[in-house]
């Protein structure tokens, strides 16, 4: 009978430990745990009264006292660890080992956390199933300025905030200031900084691309679109508008303009529209495909630069997924100096269907043109556009070789009349000149460097040289050159050779011990 | 001192007199060596053939040997520590008890962490001379690779060290409460698997309220799991929390060992 009561009393404690860990998991009491909490709340106390003075004749001996003092002694060092676990919990600190620096907020992002004028409530609406570097991401901005004042919300369980905010798509983080609101998807360190610049700025900056002439279109999301970079110029804080500059002119808010790669040729009165915004301090970006007249050129000779008639072919240097013959040109070759190109030392941006360009301004030229990229040398014009058209390539002596100019940039220092100072800033004319538009495409945006290039593009072009580049951090991509004969000798050393010395020393020692 | 040093000694003979030393790093070397192998070969391939990871024609990351060789290949051998520690700890204090030899220790007047201390290290140089071969496959992607990401890469090196210290502090716990070699492994195998899988529960918890108080339970496993504080590390992101969990987990189980192994002298 005292064996069985015994025995009832630890199933009894086994029942009330599955009860309590259900208890915590579940969160909602419910049959199956009441059960368990009963019935073995019952057993246990059966158990226990039942052989109460067992248990005090086992604990009044050597051993009883000796396991009781061990299970204490367990448990007040239990108790240590967790405290001291809490403690480093509550004063972690990160040391980021990776090359690239990934888990550290860019300088960039510190300079726009110095200068947030006042407290931003930033409030991230992350379910609690994975979105961790998102969370992580998000304290880095909290550790770094007092003035952010994060909150999470996981929409699962809170879908009443999630209601009152708007929000229906998981990983939307929500910025307001002053009444001033700006929400981002996916939190990268780009977008973030980007959302809290733009939502702390009092004036709203607008790049408006035109339209009417077959030109790449921003709310176009196939490969021929450009809603990639639309989204990269919305999360730099920037409003991507169209334009018809026939209908309603080149407007006052216009930061940037944007030809790209228009299919038919601009009417007279949008090109003198252009040149009066130009020659009021205006910036625009002319992105002219080859073999498409656009009536741009005339222009653009005025101020000293033109496309070459013909296409770029490069039979060496050229990305092979995209074509067979080297329509697709992977430059190399950057002005060091230059905002737009600087960071691409060392990297390559692909410029699918280029056209070249030539600069002809002179020393009477009030501004500069800078050559921005060229092809390489093995690279060539092809000129000869019918044959070209009916799938003919040809090299002849009289084809242009490269390098070839494939983008560049114009800036002129506006002079300001003395009496005119106090009614507008002195400013400065800034045109950016490129052979095609594929690159910034859909298609081809994010092979190999070519968003930093478009990014870089439109922050010169829109003066915001205080907002540069805030490059989502990664590793560097990184290769092995080992010969097949060196694979063979890891594969034969580390699998066979190693483990094979291992096992005969082995069988050895085991065989002297045996004797 | 004297006594932990002559219980190492003779533990750390006992290893390589029996054929447990030699099982264990020809399994593990041949192993290891073979995933080192097959992971490289592939991260070869596979970056002659395309540039990076791609989701519906878009490069979503370019390959880099932390992500695809080596993050890969340390976390296959954290699971595969769960099985070669126990194999290395299980007969520390077991092997004592089934040959009566623990009573000699039980009776003598040395102290009981000495002992489990001294026990405790030669375990550690048997792991040691364990993962001697993954820090050859270290050196081979540090002098053939372009842009290696040493400092991640060591990282997750020790990252492997400690995990498998923290195994053997449990595997000589384990060991220290039965005689019976084969349920030291078992309960070293599984309280290393609790730990390497209790974070996964996180995904299913929220807050509990206990006793009046909020308690962030999903973020308790989180912290309880050794999967977590291992993953931070082998991503080159180590964190204080990190290495006061390993540091707190060795420290709880050796001094459990010996809270153990008290007991048994004045039962």
């Amino acid at each position: 009978m005292k064996k069985f009561t015994q025995i009832l009393g630890l199933i009894g404690l086994v029942g009330l430990g599955v009860g309590f860990v259900a208890l915590l998991i579940g969160q909602k009491a419910n049959p199956f745990i009441y059960l368990h909490l009963l019935i073995g709340g019952g057993l246990a106390l059966l158990g226990l009264l039942s052989n109460l003075v067992g248990l005090r004749d086992y604990f009044l001996k050597r051993a009883g006292k000796a396991y009781s003092g061990a299970v204490l002694q367990m448990l007040i060092l239990l108790a240590i660890v967790f405290l001291l676990g809490f403690i480093s919990y509550q004063h972690d600190r990160v040391f980021d080992v990776t090359s690239n620096r990934i888990y550290q907020l860019s300088p960039q992002t510190e300079e726009i956390l110095r200068q947030l004028p006042g407290e931003i409530k930033v409030t991230a609406f992350l379910p609690s199933v994975g979105y961790d570097e998102a969370r992580q991401l998000l304290q880095l901005y909290q550790n770094q300025s007092p003035r952010i004042k994060l909150e999470f919300i996981d929409p699962d369980r809170h879908p009443e905030l999630a209601e009152a905010s708007g929000i229906s798509t998981y990983g939307t983080v929500v910025f307001d200031y002053q009444g001033q609101r700006t929400r981002i998807v996916d939190p990268r360190e780009d977008r973030v900084s980007g959302a809290l610049i733009k939502v702390s700025r009092k004036e709203s900056w607008a790049i408006y691309f035109i339209t009417g002439h077959g030109e790449a279109d921003p709310e176009q999301q196939d490969k021929g679109g450009m809603s990639l970079i639309k989204q990269y110029l919305e999360s730099q804080n920037y409003q991507v508008k169209p334009l018809q500059i026939s209908a309603q002119g080149i407007p006052e808010d216009a930061r940037v303009i944007v030809a790209a790669g228009p299919r038919m040729p601009y009417q007279q009165v949008e090109i003198e529209a252009i040149d009066h915004y130009l020659g009021k301090g205006g910036d625009a970006i002319f992105m002219l495909d080859p073999m498409v007249p656009t009536n741009l050129e005339a222009l653009l000779q005025g101020y000293g630069a033109a496309p070459l008639v013909g296409i770029v072919i490069d039979p060496v240097n050229y990305l092979t997924g995209m074509d067979a013959v080297g329509l697709t040109v992977v430059a190399n070759t950057f002005d060091p100096n230059h905002e737009i190109t600087r960071e691409l030392k060392g990297k390559l941006v692909a410029f699918p269907r280029t056209q070249a360009l030539r600069i002809t301004a002179g020393p009477e030229q009030a501004g500069k043109w800078i050559p921005l990229v060229y092809s390489s040398a093995s690279s060539f014009l092809e000129t000869n556009l019918e044959e070209f058209r009916q799938g003919r390539l040809y090299q002849g002596p009289e084809n242009p070789k490269g390098p070839l100019l494939l983008a560049c940039a114009y800036s002129e220092e506006l002079m300001v009349k003395p009496w005119e100072q106090d009614k507008k800033k002195p400013g400065q004319i800034r045109i950016a000149l490129l052979g095609n538009t594929f690159f910034m495409r859909n298609m081809a945006l994010e092979i190999y460097s070519n968003y930093i290039m478009a990014i870089n593009l439109f922050n010169w072009a829109a003066g915001e040289q205080e907002l540069e580049t805030i490059i989502p951090k990664a590793r560097m991509p990184s290769r092995v050159f080992i010969t097949a004969r060196q694979t063979q000798l890891i594969f034969y050393s580390s699998v066979l050779i190693i483990p094979e010395m291992l096992c005969v020393l082995g069988l050895a020692v085991w065989w002297w011990r045996k004797k | 001192m004297r006594v932990m040093s002559a219980i190492f000694w003779k533990e750390f003979k006992g290893y390589f007199l029996s054929p447990v030393a030699y099982v264990v790093l020809t399994g593990f070397t041949a192993i290891s060596g073979w995933l080192f192998y097959q992971l490289l070969n592939y991260f070869i391939r596979i970056t002659s053939i395309m540039q990076g990871y791609m989701v519906k024609g878009q490069i979503m990351r370019e390959w880099t040997l932390v992500d695809d060789v080596m993050t890969p290949l340390y976390r296959n051998l954290s699971l595969l520590l769960i099985i070669m520690v126990p194999a290395v700890t299980m007969r520390l204090f077991s092997e004592e008890k089934k040959l009566k030899t623990e009573e000699l220790l039980l009776t003598c007047p040395i102290r009981m962490s000495s002992v489990v201390i001294g026990k405790y290290l030669a375990s550690l140089v048997v792991l040691f001379l364990m993962l001697i071969p993954v820090g050859v496959y270290l050196a081979i992607i540090l002098i053939y690779g372009t842009e290696p990401d040493p400092g991640t890469i060591t990282a997750g090196y020790l990252g492997l060290f400690l995990v498998s210290f923290s195994l053997a502090a449990i595997g000589i716990f384990a060991s220290s409460l039965t005689e019976n070699q084969i349920i030291a492994f078992f309960v070293c195998a599984v309280t290393g698997l609790f730990f390497f899988s209790v974070g996964l529960a996180s995904r299913s918890v929220g807050t509990v309220k206990f006793f009046g108080h909020s308690l962030d339970f999903s973020e308790l496993l989180r912290q309880l799991s050794l999967m977590e504080h291992y993953n931070h590390i082998v991503a080159g992101r180590i964190q204080t929390t990190d290495l006061a969990y390993f540091l707190l987990i060795i420290v709880f189980f050796l001094f459990g060992s010996r809270v153990s192994a008290e007991s048994a002298r004045w039962s």
